[in-house]
């Protein structure tokens, strides 16, 4: 005899699998700070490319200027503006992706929790048909 | 108004009865329509301007993700960009890092919002995209809507002076980047409505969130308006030459076609039939759950004003009064 109530629960459990349960499941296999970790190096690595692209575009806009200037300006002062200006972008940057990946790691675990939730719940309910 | 609401219960059944169909042909016909677009608007590259070729990318997409969809797109452009000139295909590809740091890191769910506002642009209506991204999307999909205003732009800098880009090349190579560069960046109507649709989508989301009666409708509507009173105050500000004519039919006309869409909202209320799999100790399950439809069934009420027993009654209580008399 088919339990109706059963296939019900199991159908949405399979629904939720197939569409982002699966990739819940990968998100919740890492500790939160690995997770986070993990974002904010991928996020390092676009915003250093994306500095030095931004940077290679000015020196280009600027190639005239530049080198008119080459020797009377002090290398020295304006790499540390740069170098300021790149660690702000990069603090910025990190620290949206730290607040965006915390917000999604915790909604992951809330709808996987509800999961195993209706999980336990099926499997104490097959254990009681068992007995 | 009735016959709107019955066509909207057929769409809705027709759509949970062939989505696995109608999906795949919807996302075949935006493929061909973009890729259409950009080889008739740029189609500076003739290899990629086959229909063959477009036909068998349109066919590819509605199969696979949108993601697809949008990195095709990108490289028709680049390959058209790349053919017209170096300094150009720089340009874009500072564009291309933009969508990258700003959206493609953080969200993958709004490709949809980055791939039809350019084109939207294209067909004069682009007021619609803030007032269906704010009314259907989160507060996020501003940022895909930014990003498509500032991909149109670029194109709309490169097609706009190809012409003088192909010819200039007495200019240096850092010359024309320089000029390419200047010209994108100092367009200030870009600037203009890149705020004006990132505020309005903001605005239209926290409109519609409100716990008030006809709040989208409201949303729309103060969104619209809201879009207007910046594109116009900008362009007092900075000059932009705007068109007021166009900015205010584009806008009502836009306030229009998010009301129909509104009207015909396929998110919440269309649900998606489920096809699943899965098994216990004793079944293997191949489940269709189909969602229930709340079809009105017409229905016919007929109210009997007078029928021959009430008036019976009527009469014989008349009767008795008479002779009580």
């Amino acid at each position: 005899m088919i339990d109706q109530e059963k296939v019900l629960r199991m159908t949405k459990m399979a629904s939720y699998e197939e569409h982002g349960g699966k990739k819940d499941m990968a998100v919740a296999g890492y500790f939160r700070n690995d997770y986070i970790g993990m974002q904010m190096i991928l996020s390092f690595v676009v915003v250093t490319l994306a500095f030095l692209a931004a940077f290679g575009a000015w020196l280009c806009f600027n190639f005239v200027e530049v080198m008119e200037n080459i020797y009377s300006m002090d290398l020295v002062a304006t790499g540390q503006k740069i170098l300021l200006l790149y660690l702000i972008v990069l603090a910025g940057y990190m620290a949206v992706t730290w607040v965006i990946y915390l917000i999604r790691y915790a909604q992951t675990r809330k709808r996987l929790s509800l999961f195993l939730e209706y999980l336990n719940d099926l499997d104490e309910k097959e254990e009681e048909e068992g007995l | 108004m009735t016959n709107l609401l019955v066509m909207k219960e057929y769409i809705k059944s027709f759509y949970a009865k062939y989505e696995e169909f109608i999906v795949p042909v919807l996302k075949f016909g935006l493929a061909l329509i973009l890729f259409i677009t950009i080889n008739s608007r740029l189609g500076y590259m003739e290899a990629i301007n086959n229909p063959a070729l477009v036909l068998v990318a349109a066919l590819l997409c509605s199969f696979l993700p949108l993601g697809v969809m949008l990195f095709l797109c990108g490289a028709f452009l680049l390959a058209h960009v790349v053919a017209l000139s170096l300094e150009c295909t720089a340009v874009l590809l500072l564009a291309y890092l933009f969508i990258l740091v700003f959206y493609l890191r953080f969200s993958g769910k709004n490709h949809l919002v980055l791939l039809v506002t350019p084109l939207l642009f294209v067909w004069k209506i682009p007021y619609l995209m803030p007032l269906a991204a704010g009314l259907f999307g989160t507060p996020a999909a501003a940022v895909p809507v930014v990003c498509g205003v500032v991909l149109y732009y670029v194109l709309s800098y490169v097609t706009g002076n190809a012409a003088a880009l192909g010819a200039a090349e007495a200019d240096s190579m850092l010359q024309r980047f320089r000029d390419v560069t200047s010209g994108v960046m100092q367009n200030r109507e870009m600037v203009i409505v890149a705020a004006a649709f990132a505020i309005t989508v903001l605005l239209v989301y926290g409109i519609r969130r409100m716990s008030i009666d006809y709040s989208r409708a409201l949303a729309i509507l103060v969104g619209a308006l809201a879009d207007i009173v910046i594109l116009l105050v900008g362009d007092l500000i900075y000059d932009a030459n705007f068109s007021i004519g166009g900015v205010i039919f584009g806008s009502i006309i836009g306030a229009a076609l998010t009301l129909l869409m509104q009207f015909f909202h396929f998110n919440l209320d269309y649900a998606r039939t489920e096809k699943v799999q899965f098994e216990d100790d004793e079944y293997y399950y191949y489940v269709k759950a189909v969602p229930k439809m709340a079809v009105a069934a017409p229905e016919k009420r007929v109210k009997r004003i007078t029928t021959q027993r009430a008036n019976q009654g009527v009469r014989r209580s008349h009767v008795r009064g008479k002779s009580g008399k």
